[in-house]
């Protein structure tokens, strides 16, 4: 991508992302502070995007978390705000989330068996990046931090899911 | 230093001033969680564009980290405001001073 571009496209994003958040922290109503917050997430995902030299993986994650939070939120709310403000977030943020977790899962395994033995097709121009990720992830420290983080997680959801019901 | 950059710091930065706002000015919890994630977001852009900056992977490895503790703060934040809430005690921090319970 020409600098020119990127550059424009970092900017228009990195001003939606001010404003919005901006909106979401100063609307006093749940329904309006939980659109420019996803309006926030999304922007942030762009920028993630164009940063991280097109690591698309890592945006659907972002824009899966806002959704996830979203749905969170409008469960506090009455469930009339919860259908409005919660259903379509929640449906594209665990779609892009599964798509990212699938995504992230073929290249984990792209890690362990590289390009270069010839037994995977080339990865797209802007994916390239994704198995050295896998396996910088796979190697460092952070991935045993990640992994327990991740467990304490699905265990947090299971006990809240059963105390909050 | 690349020039794209520029802006991607300052609405980092900015973003954190605005979940910081959030987190002290408001008096609900689920506006407060959702400034905390705010500050959480500006946190991810920052890492991630000087992971740019530097062109270093580490850094975009330490984001997935970071996605993860977003998801524990959605998952254990959230659901203490929703048994909070079906107490009538979780719409303004205010009326939870006891930690009896």
């Amino acid at each position: 991508m020409p600098s020119i571009v990127e550059g424009i496209a970092v900017v228009v994003c990195a001003t939606i992302v001010v404003v919005a958040a901006f909106a979401a922290v100063t609307r006093s109503e749940l329904r309006d502070g939980a659109r420019w917050f996803a309006v926030t997430f999304i922007a942030a995902a762009g920028l993630v995007a164009l940063l991280a030299d097109g690591m698309a993986a890592l945006a659907c994650m972002l824009v899966a978390i806002g959704g996830a939070t979203i749905f969170a939120a409008a469960l506090n709310g009455s469930a009339q705000e919860a259908q409005r403000c919660s259903r379509r977030s929640v449906r594209f943020g665990t779609v892009l989330g599964v798509i990212a977790v699938a995504y992230l899962g073929v290249l984990i395994l792209v890690a362990f068996v590289p390009p270069s033995a010839g037994m995977m097709p080339p990865l797209p121009r802007g994916f390239q990046g994704m198995p050295l990720l896998a396996a910088t992830f796979l190697d460092s420290a952070f991935m045993e931090l990640s992994v327990l983080a991740a467990l304490f997680a699905l265990i947090s959801a299971v006990v809240m899911t059963r105390e909050v019901r | 230093m690349i020039p794209a950059l520029h802006p991607a710091f300052a609405a980092s930065a900015l973003l954190f001033v605005l979940g910081a706002f959030g987190m002290i000015v408001r008096r609900n919890l689920v506006a407060i969680l959702l400034s905390a994630q705010l500050m959480l977001l500006a946190a991810v852009v920052a890492v991630v564009t000087f992971s740019r900056w530097n062109l270093a992977l580490a850094g975009r490895v330490l984001v997935l980290t970071l996605f993860v503790i977003m998801v524990l703060q959605v998952i254990v934040g959230f659901g203490l405001a929703r048994a909070l809430e079906r107490k009538d005690a979780g719409r303004d921090v205010d009326d939870l001073s006891l930690l009896k319970g």
